[in-house]
């Protein structure tokens, strides 16, 4: 028998669905650099670590809130200062499941994994998320017509 | 364009009445639909946008507002993002996203930086009424975190982000 989706969610992994590309830096990196990094890797946010160990996580929303426009924040400083300390986390064992939840409830754009030590294990992306369940649907999502109620009267050119 | 068969995925001229290959119908007119059974599938293909609208975060900016404006009022109401608008038209979005890659480390003077060299263009929107499935169609391909929804006449109505789906997913459907 076909599973629903809700089981489905229930049985499949996070370490199943992520991307490897984990985007890190020591707590004692300065904001500028911080900031350098994420520009060029493209991320929204920096986990903070240092030997596995999780400090913090650094986002695009601590840069936009804490960082710009204002003229009296030293770049030098270090991005320990700035980052939020001891985020939540999920294990790559936990479920898809528990991950929306997490994060549709937290609103968070980034979670970083740990496995059962403890230690960095990787970081799961909300974007991650929606293109699994995106993907969920192949055929019936994607042959959604651009505008859902239109409907083609004829084949292309007739 | 064209168009997948959902039975056997073989790619059809668009229009066309049946899959070349496997001769299944492509004369749907209604959307495909959810397995009866299935509330969380039904949840993303039947509920429209409408059912995640909160009716907050509805800001939109100029295109020649300097950027320091844009920051300051994500700093102090806490949002993270702004639909341009331009003569009753959208033309653009910021979020933070932008903020940080165009912004950040720049060494401008924020206050001559203008919303128009910032925003993401022409970004893809949804109406209320478009299955959530839709957005997140949307969401999952462009890699976008904020959908606008826009009435027909292109009045903005809300910023769906992906956290209002998640969120939905993981309550709202019960």
């Amino acid at each position: 028998m076909e599973r629903s989706v809700e089981e489905l969610l229930k049985e499949k992994k996070i370490y199943q669905v992520i991307n490897k590309k984990l985007v890190q830096a020591p707590p004692d990196v300065s904001v500028k650099s911080a900031i350098e990094v994420m520009q060029e890797n493209k991320s929204g946010y920096l986990v903070i670590a240092e030997n596995k160990k999780i400090h913090g996580i650094f986002t695009e929303t601590d840069v936009v809130r804490k960082i710009l426009g204002g003229s009296d924040v030293d770049w030098n400083l270090p991005v320990s200062d700035f980052m939020t300390r001891d985020p939540l986390v999920l294990k790559p064992n936990d479920s898809v499941e528990k991950a929306i939840n997490l994060m549709g409830d937290n609103r968070f754009y980034h979670v970083p994994l740990v496995d059962d030590e403890g230690q960095l294990a990787g970081v799961l992306s909300v974007r991650t998320l929606i293109r699994f369940l995106a993907e969920f649907y192949p055929t019936e999502v994607f042959n959604l017509p651009p505008n859902p109620g239109q409907v083609m009267q004829s084949p292309e050119g007739g | 364009m064209k168009i997948k068969c959902p039975t056997c995925s073989y790619e059809n001229i668009e229009g066309t009445d049946r899959c070349a290959e496997c001769l299944h119908s492509l004369m749907q007119r209604d959307l495909p639909s959810p397995k009866s059974n299935d509330s969380l599938q039904k949840a993303m293909m039947t509920a429209p946008v409408s059912a995640l609208l909160t009716g907050k975060d509805l800001l939109v900016a100029d295109i020649s507002d300097p950027i320091e404006k844009i920051i300051r009022i994500f700093q102090k109401k806490q949002k993270n993002c702004v639909l341009v608008y331009k003569q009753k038209k959208i033309v653009g979005i910021i979020s933070n996203r932008d903020l940080l890659r165009k912004v950040a480390g720049q060494g401008q003077n924020l206050s001559e930086v203008t919303v128009e060299s910032v925003m993401t263009k022409n970004p893809e929107v949804v109406t209320a009424e478009d299955p959530i499935a839709f957005a997140i169609n949307k969401m999952g391909m462009g890699g976008f975190r904020h959908v606008p929804v826009l009435a027909e006449d292109g009045t903005p109505i809300s910023i769906i982000s992906i956290h209002d789906v998640l969120h939905y997913l993981s309550s709202g459907h019960k």
